[in-house]
């Protein structure tokens, strides 16, 4: 076996350029909308043994009301507490307390003491409940993967579910939006708060840089906080709120189901008529909150810089205030040029890591574009014996001989190819795929997916020239600068 | 009128077969019977020249390879002085170059044909991955080939990657988990054995461009090894490419003593055939230990060894299989999660592993992995949540798991199934470990047959036979005031003796 190097560079040059990625045929969603509004799309997958069904709501922790930071969050885990039939032995019996046991929650939120009688409701509301059943249901029946998560502009539910049950999914998905019972509220907002530290107090750097979001997002940016929220104003949560949320979140008009399987659209048309068909259009809902109102003009990113130790690797973030996400001009070429930085052979790698004067262990780039806004991202870890100061300067005399150098054909040729690539290991899974399509239908539509895909293709080295002239502005960045520090 | 035919649809829904109506609860839907059966694995087979086998599974749905290589090499191999060497050796393949190609003109190619060639370097086995476009194929496997026949270990790259692990072997302490995984690790298996090893400045100074080319040379063969091939591929096509570019690849200098039946050449004792003794359950270092890190979260790991079966064929194998699922399975059933989650709020996350796999001839004990219970939760539930933990443990050993009980794991574990070979990659890469496991296919054949047939007894005897709640390591990384502060410390204390500070390396 011989590998000819001038033959490989042959080869290379011999392939077609790459094409503009679209959805191959066999996996592009057949779609509908039911009168309610709901839409669906489905991808038939004949001999799957599992269907991957995946449901989302327009509208994330991004909607958080001020003072209650992590709503929508709290909410996504209380609608696996169940319904009027899952989860309780007697709901009028549990209703009755469930009631009581509110007003009497309410009063020792507001009075920051528990309230007498609460803990024998408690043990009363226990004999009728049932937690974990909603769950238990679906894993009995051999579904599989149940999850969810909320997103700053988006919450997703998903599932796998063995194709010949698909009924259930239907049944159990329209059930908890028909009829939902907030139980187990205190235990909910416990267990949130045990997520919010496994992911982010847990992780040496992770405190701050949830502070370098609400720097760089400023005050009140629905942005500024993260979907997990603030420990505080969600143990200040009442059930009311909840309820409150999901009224003006959940419209069947705000939701997208993705079924991607050995499904026929025909039989799910007929179940998503008769089951989500139930569901009430939004309004009619005396309490209304504002869910992702894009009118209002969100305050401008901070320019500046954020110091701190942490008991962690030395490391800056650059961050530069973009745009928010579309699927052609600007936004795309941020998300090209991410790609000519990134990867072994590209230019962080090689001038910052690989280099004889190297200065990083590791160094990446990324451009982040929600609904309301984007930040093109450079994050640079320092190597052994180097000085957290140093990173920026090496950042900023790599970004000047880019300038100078120009982007080159070769490169932008590779990062098509890539994208290609990577776009379909993205949706290599049915699940991969059902979220893929939820997202991109929930922020604008499906076809966005090829949109975005032929605005890659036809990128040219004078746009990320143009972007970085733009946009990598000095003036205009912030920057998180953490220094190891020895003791943890 | 029309309130007839209202009357008439609610009080004979059911029999309207027309229009199908929502039944008042989950458990009134009848389904079909679940048709799945895992795919014949006989077409799937085929033989390179040297004998390596390849199982290819094509799917045609998007235009992607995946091809994984898998060797059976890993830190059992590794020689006294050459702690992480097998690992090295296959992270340091991708990355030094190879054949004719320096390191960077090996980068450049693999990007530029948008693929992904990724190591893996795990306890008993070395892979290799490449996945590409499929017209991309041909050059990925040449690169392929070249990086595992031809590797270069360029020094350069080598010394760069040293310096990120010094790097990390300076920083690894930042993260509470890791150091709570690698600390619980030493606790069970003691420092010397392969899977309690530590990684060390001096194991890193050995680290040199020689000395990998030389583990290399005398481990990496095709005896033992096996391709999985799966995705948009012609199989008759990608296996005779295949066989151009590894048919005649030999087998290494180890590769032949063990083929001729003298063993190899192995780190560890070796242990005569099948009349071995049990090795014991019990971590190395038994007791309850600590380390003292200020924070708002506390992070536990609880267990012990794994368990070693004689073969494939015990009936334990598949009583663990559903005690691990009454215990903390992911379907209906979890002992732990309906107590530490549902019951008390106390953490978000528990994960339960237990290490089952039979020994392979000839590596003896050393092969045992673990079976662990890891969970976080706030420091003053620590005790409380470990205490629940090793009460589940002894519940398992006094009762059998209530017939009702059994028989809802039963159906969970039945039921995810099909999603052992959900999609091509994992149909292929599934028979594919058989090989490299020395596990008959017809294990998959039987595995719902041998489920079904397990009984709470079944489970209690494996319980009494593998687990020890008296020689488990518990290890809580965490605000120490606060976990002696907390519930159920001295209940605990009771249990497992004194907690002691684990000594810092």
């Amino acid at each position: 076996m011989r590998v000819a190097a001038g033959l490989a560079a042959l080869l290379l040059s011999a392939m077609a350029p790459v094409a503009p990625a679209a959805l191959p045929a066999e996996l592009r969603p057949t779609d509908f909308r039911l009168d309610n509004g709901m839409t669906f799309l489905i991808v038939e997958r004949p001999g799957r043994p599992l269907v991957a069904a995946v449901w989302a709501v327009r509208g994330g922790s991004a909607s958080d009301p001020p003072g209650q930071r992590g709503l929508a969050h709290v909410v996504e885990h209380l609608l696996y507490a169940g319904s009027r039939t899952i989860g309780t032995a007697d709901w009028e019996a549990e209703s009755r307390l469930l009631r009581q046991w509110e007003r009497l929650y309410a009063d020792s939120v507001r009075r920051r003491r528990a309230s007498p009688g609460l803990a024998r409701l408690e043990g009363r509301l226990a004999a009728l409940q049932r937690p974990g059943e909603y769950s238990s249901i679906y894993t009995r029946a051999g579904a599989f993967g149940l999850d969810a998560e909320t997103r700053h502009d988006s919450t997703a539910f998903q599932v796998l579910v063995p194709a010949e049950k698909i009924e259930l999914w239907f049944w159990m998905e329209s059930n908890r939006l028909l009829e939902p019972v907030f139980r187990g509220f205190e235990r909910e907002l416990r267990v949130v708060e045990q997520e919010r530290r496994q992911r982010i107090d847990s992780s040496p750097a992770g405190s701050w840089f949830e502070l370098f979001d609400a720097a760089f997002w400023g005050a009140g940016h629905p942005y500024a906080h993260t979907p997990g929220g603030e420990r505080l104003e969600v143990a200040g949560l009442l059930p009311a709120d909840a309820r409150a949320h999901f009224g003006a979140a959940y419209g069947p008009e705000r939701l997208v189901a993705v079924l991607v399987g050995d499904v026929s659209p025909d039989r799910v048309r007929e179940m998503a008529e008769r089951y989500f068909g139930r569901l009430k259009r939004g309004g009619g809902l005396a309490v209304s909150v504002r869910v992702n109102d894009r009118s209002e003009p969100p305050a401008e990113p901070a320019v500046g810089s954020l110091d701190g130790l942490c008991t962690c690797s030395s490391q800056i973030e650059i961050r530069y205030p973009t745009v928010a996400f579309e699927t052609s001009g600007d936004a795309v070429a941020l998300d090209v040029l991410a790609g000519v930085l990134n990867s072994r052979s590209g230019r962080l790698h090689r001038r910052l890591v690989l280099a004889d004067d190297a200065v990083a262990t590791s160094a990446s780039a990324q451009h982040v574009s929600r609904m309301r806004g984007g930040y093109f991202a450079v994050r640079i870890e320092a190597a052994g014996d180097t000085g957290v100061a140093e990173l920026l300067p090496a950042w900023n005399s790599l970004l000047e001989q880019i300038r100078a150098d120009g982007v080159a054909s070769a490169e932008l040729e590779r990062v098509r190819r890539q994208l290609a690539t990577d776009s379909f290991r993205q949706i290599e899974t049915d699940i991969g795929l059902a979220r893929r399509l939820a997202a991109a239908e929930v922020l604008g539509g499906w076809r966005q997916l090829d949109e975005w895909f032929e605005a890659a293709a036809a990128v040219r080295p004078e746009d990320l020239e143009r972007v970085i002239e733009v946009f990598l502005v000095a003036g205009k960045r912030a920057v998180l600068s953490l220094e190891r520090t020895g003791e943890g | 009128m029309r309130a007839v035919v209202l009357f008439v649809a609610l009080g004979l829904g059911a029999a309207a077969a027309a229009s199908p109506q929502i039944p008042p609860h989950p458990d009134d839907l009848r389904f079909p019977a679940s048709p799945f059966a895992p795919p014949d694995p006989a077409g799937m087979r085929f033989e390179l020249a040297n004998g390596m086998p390849v199982y290819v599974v094509p799917d045609r749905g998007l235009p992607l390879v995946d091809v994984v290589l898998a060797l059976p090499v890993g830190d059992l191999h590794e020689q006294p002085g050459e702690a992480g060497m097998a690992s090295m050796t296959v992270a340091m393949l991708r990355r030094g170059g190879a054949g004719e190609l320096a390191p960077d003109r090996l980068d450049d190619e693999v990007d530029a044909l948008g693929a992904r060639i990724r190591t893996v370097g795990a306890s008993g086995r070395s892979v290799i991955a490449l996945d590409c476009g499929s017209e991309a194929l041909g050059r990925g496997l040449e690169l392929l080939a070249s990086i595992v026949r031809e590797p270069r270990f360029d020094a350069e790259r080598l010394a760069q990657a040293k310096g990120n692990l010094g790097v990390s072997l300076a920083t690894q302490d930042d993260d509470p988990l890791g150091l709570l995984e690698r600390e619980w690790l030493r606790l069970v298996h003691g420092d010397s054995a392969p899977r309690g090893r530590q990684l060390t400045p001096d194991a890193v100074a050995a680290f040199t461009p020689e000395a990998l080319a030389d583990f290399h040379h005398r481990h990496y063969g095709p005896q033992g090894a096996v391709f999985a091939v799966s995705g948009d591929v012609d199989a008759e096509a990608v296996v005779a490419r295949l066989d151009e570019l590894f048919g005649d690849w030999a087998p290494s200098d180890q590769g032949e003593r063990r083929a001729s039946g003298s063993g190899g050449e192995l780190a560890t004792d070796e242990v005569d055939g099948s009349q071995e003794e049990e090795p014991a359950a019990a971590a190395a270092r038994p007791g309850w230990w600590y380390l003292d890190r200020p924070g708002v979260q506390a992070a536990i790991a609880v267990g012990h060894r794994g368990a070693v079966l004689g073969s494939w064929d015990d009936d334990d194998h598949w009583a663990l299989l559903l005690l691990t699922e009454v215990l903390d399975g992911p379907g209906a059933v979890s002992r732990l999660r309906s107590r530490l989650q549902l019951g008390e709020g106390l953490t978000y996350r528990v994960l339960t592993y237990f290490d089952l796999d039979p020994v392979r001839s000839g590596w003896g004990a050393e092969r045992a992995g673990e079976f662990r219970v890891f969970l976080e939760t706030a420091p003053e539930s620590a005790a409380e949540a470990a205490g629940a933990v090793l009460q589940e443990l002894r519940r398992l050993q006094r009762d059998p798991v209530p017939a009702t009980e059994l028989e809802t794991a039963k159906r969970s574990l039945l039921a995810r199934f099909p999603l052992l070979f959900e999609r091509a990659e994992a149909v292929a890469g599934r028979y594919a470990e058989d090989e490299l496991l020395d596990r008959p296919h017809e294990y998959w054949a039987d595995y719902r047959q041998r489920l079904r047939g397990v009984t709470g007894t079944d489970v209690r005897r494996a319980a009494q036979r593998f687990l020890d709640p008296g020689g488990v390591a518990l290890l809580v990384v965490g605000d120490w005031n606060a976990v002696r502060g907390g519930r159920g410390f001295q209940e605990l204390r009771r249990a497992v003796g004194q907690p002691r500070v684990l000594e810092e390396r």
